[in-house]
C-alpha cells in the first residue's frame, strides 16, 4: 500500500518548492484522498503521479476531497479528467467533493466536460459512491 | 491610493506562487473582490506557466516582468517576456468535443484566460512578447 505524505509547506519564503499535502484513507476498494494546498503547475506532477499509483494499485473508487484546496488552475481540470478516464477504463469511478467557491467556479467556467460528479460534501459523495457501487 | 505592482519573475514555476502573494496584496489594497482576485491570479498563472513551460529553447535563466495597475474600475495586467514570439490569442478555442488528452497542452489555460478576463491583447515589441489583460472589477462592499 502506498502511503505518500507530503509535508505541509511552510510559509517561509526560503522553501524552494510548494507542496501539496495528500492524505489517504482506504476503505476496501474505496480511497478517499484529501488534498490540502494549491493545485497548480508546480504541484501537478506530484499529484498526477500519486493518482497514477493509486489506479495502478487497483483502486476503483476514488473520492477526492477538495475542502483544503485554496487554489486550482487548469491543471486541476486536466488531472481530474484524466483520472476519471483512467478509472472508467477499469469500471471505476471518481467523485469530487467540497470544492471551495472559487475552485468550483473554475470547474463551471471552463465549460469542459466533467465526467465526474462534484458534490457539496463528503457525506453526499460517499452516498453517491455507495449507491452506484455494485454490492 | 494604490500603487502599481511590479514583479520580476525568474522562469521557474515556483515563482508563480510568489507572484500570487503579491497579487493578493494588490487586490486587498484596492478592495478587489476575492472572486476577481482569483480570476486575475489564475489568468496570470496560466499565461506565465505557458511561457515558462514552452517559451524558451535554452536552459538559461530568463526574466518575466509583470505589472498590475488600476484604471478607473478596471484592473490592467501586463506580462513582458523575452520568450520566442508567441501570441496565445491566435490559438483557436479548444475543441471541447475532443478528449482532453488530445488537445494541445496549454490550450486549456488560454481558454480559461479568455473566460476570466474581459480583454486580452498581444503585441511583439523590441523582441518581447507583451500581453495586456484587462478586467472590470467590483469593489468589496
Amino acid at each position: 500500500m502506498c502511503l505518500f505524505y507530503a509535508r505541509k509547506s511552510s510559509q517561509t519564503p526560503e522553501k524552494p518548492h510548494p507542496a501539496m499535502e495528500i492524505q489517504e484513507e482506504k476503505h476496501g476498494p474505496l480511497m478517499i484522498i484529501t488534498l490540502n494546498g494549491k493545485l497548480n503547475a508546480a504541484t501537478y506532477p506530484q499529484i498526477h503521479e500519486h493518482f497514477n499509483v493509486l489506479v495502478n494499485e487497483g483502486i476503483t473508487s476514488l473520492l477526492v476531497d477538495l475542502a483544503g484546496v485554496t487554489y486550482m488552475s487548469s491543471v486541476g481540470l486536466r488531472l481530474f479528467f484524466l483520472a476519471a478516464k483512467d478509472l472508467q477504463r477499469k469500471n471505476g469511478k471518481l467523485v469530487i467533493c467540497s470544492a471551495q467557491p472559487d475552485v468550483r467556479r473554475l470547474f463551471e467556467i471552463s465549460g469542459l466536460p466533467t465526467p465526474y460528479p462534484i458534490l457539496g460534501s463528503r457525506e453526499e459523495a460517499l452516498q453517491r459512491l455507495a449507491s452506484e457501487t455494485p454490492q | 491610493m494604490s500603487e502599481c505592482l511590479q514583479a520580476s519573475l525568474v522562469n521557474r514555476l515556483d515563482e508563480i506562487e510568489k507572484l500570487a502573494a503579491r497579487v493578493d496584496e494588490f487586490c486587498r489594497q484596492n478592495q478587489i473582490a476575492a472572486k476577481d482576485a482569483y480570476a486575475i491570479n489564475v489568468s496570470l498563472d496560466e499565461l506565465v506557466t505557458n511561457v515558462i513551460s514552452y517559451g524558451y529553447e535554452d536552459k538559461a535563466e530568463h526574466r518575466i516582468e509583470i505589472q498590475l495597475r488600476m484604471d478607473n474600475g478596471w484592473v490592467e495586467a501586463r506580462i513582458d517576456d523575452d520568450a520566442r514570439a508567441f501570441n496565445p490569442m491566435e490559438k483557436p478555442p479548444p475543441d471541447l468535443t475532443k478528449p482532453l488528452a488530445e488537445r494541445p497542452i496549454g490550450g486549456l489555460g488560454i481558454h480559461i484566460v479568455r473566460k476570466m478576463m474581459d480583454s486580452v491583447s498581444y503585441r511583439r515589441q523590441d523582441g518581447k512578447n507583451v500581453l495586456v489583460l484587462r478586467k472590470k472589477v467590483v469593489a468589496n462592499s
